[in-house]
């Protein structure tokens, strides 16, 4: 019975991986580990595992659950530096190339500064690569919402990005420099 | 830039797309067959456990005893029945009787104790006592005089009881705290114009609410002598009486003490022959005061507006005159007029009289021989004794007047001579406005 859960729920999740940790990565970057929290999901995922009907929405469930415990998790810790590090020490463990870590790093913090709604919807259709749709079933809104939000996010990001383009070359060669 | 900061974005969204994940899929893998095998276990708790738990105790016991113990609480404080103390006391004397034996014995009834025990309660309703047997009591042991103290108290306690329900219930409800009533006059504190402002609106709407005035257009003069106030010479009846002393607290008490106000102003302070000392604010017009000589009678306002001095009042007359020269002869707008009252920004209207008195001499406007300055403020334009303004002169006026916050309208203009300055709106001699006369010095 119990063989049978786990290996249903490794069998529902090995499609949902990639995606729930993107999305992990993404809204837990300098704020809690990414690891931390995609086992929190997945243990709750797990406990649950039976009441949850339609298997297919497991990534669903599974995003909202991470998108939840981002909140509560960040309210409760402080911006820890290490984070970087693991995230840093994790992708290169990947053969990910120093430079691509850092870009994608500064994508993490600008997306940041972004409202909670914006970002979430931005991170879920341009790094996940959900349809408007998907995402407004994730996110339990109307498509037009969603739609505004991606919109909103991106032209703000976009000022983000132009208002520190002198600040944001200077220092991203500066980083790359030293860790080069 | 837009395009080329479009193409950084996705790419940068390309490369987050896809770069590897942070963590590998075998990891959580083996993570995940690291699971129990079994449910996750959930403590089943004891439903009494469940149900006592601290939240419960503190939202529902808690308030139970406060409850009951704000219930029983009276009752302990009540004074024991008579006739239970007297049953208490002839136990006692039974109890005593019983382990002394050897002293001479007197044979006592219990009616006899308790006719001795009732003596000086005598107008306490008397409860028959059911017990007939007789008891031995030692004569020495009897402790009536123990028990004698009791029983005054206890017909103490019983008379007062009334008396103690009549000071709840029948008390009246318009009793005045003594510590409220002021009688000496008391100095007269700082009154911003907010304050003010404030006290007329809350006058206003109680006095009209209790039925003291009639409606919010009646001009009100409120004496506040202390022990009373009287409202347009009528005295506040006694049941609102608190609540006004409260509410004019503020102006504080005195034999000359007055609340003067209508819809267009307040004045707080004291009101003696020598003028007036104290607070104010709103607008007034000549008119009103034409109107109501008698209210201004005792405020130097009537003095400020040259209404008494002979040489201001020709000054101002003349000014009047020189004016009405220079406004056009179109009629003025029909409808309501209401009275306007420029905003100074704060600023004091003195100096404005200096600066513009040094400007308008500067430029030649005025001088020995004239001696008004009527600055008249057109919608976009500045004519001052007719003439319109041009260029840097316009300029230096616009900044002034800008500086001031006073603003353009039809009949707005600014009124200046010696000792006369007057900002508002003027039409053939009615005046709304701030008026600032300057005293003559001898």
């Amino acid at each position: 019975m119990s063989k049978t859960k786990q290996s249903n729920f490794l069998k529902a999740y090995e499609s949902c991986h990639e995606s729930l940790v993107r999305y992990c990565s993404a809204l837990a970057h300098g704020k809690m580990d990414a690891e931390d929290l995609v086992q929190d999901v997945l243990l709750a995922a797990y406990a649950n595992f039976d009441k949850i009907k339609n298997k297919d929405q497991l990534l669903h469930y599974l995003l909202r659950a991470a998108r939840n415990r981002s909140v509560s998790k960040f309210r409760k810790q402080k911006y820890k530096a290490t984070l970087l590090e693991k995230h840093t020490e994790r992708l290169v463990a990947q053969e990910v190339s120093a430079d691509t870590i850092l870009e994608i790093q500064l994508l993490y913090k600008t997306l940041d500064q972004l409202p909670e709604k914006q970002k979430d919807a931005l991170i879920l259709f341009e790094i996940n690569g959900f349809s408007m749709k998907e995402i407004a079933v994730i996110q339990e809104k109307s498509e037009g919402a969603v739609k505004t939000n991606i919109s909103r996010g991106r032209q703000k990001l976009k000022e983000i990005m132009t208002a520190k383009n002198e600040w944001f070359t200077q220092v991203f060669g500066t980083i790359k420099t030293i860790t080069l | 830039m837009k395009k080329k900061m479009d193409e950084n974005i996705d790419a940068l969204f390309q490369k987050a797309k896809e770069v590897p994940t942070e963590i590998p899929f075998k990891q959580m893998e083996k993570m995940i067959l690291n699971f129990p095998n079994h449910p996750i276990p959930v403590t089943e708790t004891h439903w009494f456990v469940k149900l006592f738990n601290l939240k419960y105790i503190a939202m529902t016991i808690i308030p139970i005893i406060a409850a009951l113990t704000f219930w029983w609480a009276p009752k302990a404080n009540q004074p024991e029945p008579v006739s239970s103390m007297i049953e208490n006391s002839i136990k006692e004397k039974r109890e005593i009787s019983a382990i002394s034996s050897k002293e001479p014995i007197v044979e006592l009834t219990e009616e006899v104790v308790r006719k001795q025990i009732e003596k000086p309660a005598t107008t306490l309703p008397k409860t028959p006592i059911q017990a007939t047997e007789k008891t031995n009591l030692i004569a020495a042991n009897i402790a009536l005089p123990k028990i004698e103290p009791s029983i005054p108290e206890v017909k103490k306690e019983r008379l007062e009881l009334p008396k103690k329900e009549k000071k709840i219930f029948t008390q009246p409800s318009t009793l005045i705290k003594p510590d409220l009533i002021k009688t000496e006059p008391t100095p007269l504190s700082d009154i911003s114009s907010f304050q003010l402002k404030k006290l007329r609106r809350t006058l206003y709407r109680n006095l009209v609410s209790d039925g003291i005035i009639s409606n919010k257009h009646v001009l009100v003069e409120m004496e506040l002598l202390g022990d009373k106030i009287l409202v347009n010479n009528q005295p506040i009846p006694a049941k609102f009486l608190i609540k006004y002393q409260d509410l004019t607290s503020i102006v504080g008490v005195g034999p000359v003490r007055k609340i003067k106000m209508n819809t267009d102003f307040v004045l707080a302070g004291d009101f003696t022959e020598e003028g007036f000392k104290g607070h104010g604010f709103g607008r007034f017009s000549e008119k009103f005061i034409d109107l109501n000589p008698s209210f201004f009678e005792s405020i130097s306002l009537t003095e400020a507006l040259s209404l008494k001095d002979d040489l201001l009042d020709e000054e101002s007359k003349a000014l009047n005159s020189f004016a009405n020269d220079l406004l056009d002869k179109t009629p003025e707008d029909g409808g309501r007029k209401r009275l306007f009252a420029p905003n100074l920004k704060g600023k004091n209207p003195e100096d404005l009289h200096r600066k513009l008195t040094i400007l308008l001499e500067e430029d030649g406007f005025i001088n020995y021989s004239d001696l008004f300055g009527i600055i008249q403020l057109p919608k976009n334009s500045i004519r001052i004794n007719g003439k319109e303004l041009q260029g840097e002169q316009f300029k230096k006026y616009k900044k002034l007047i800008d500086e001031y916050g006073i603003k353009h309208g039809r009949n707005r203009m600014i009124m200046i001579s010696e000792h006369h300055l007057r900002v508002g709106n003027y039409y053939y001699g009615t005046f709304s406005g701030l008026g600032l006369t300057l005293p003559l010095i001898d």
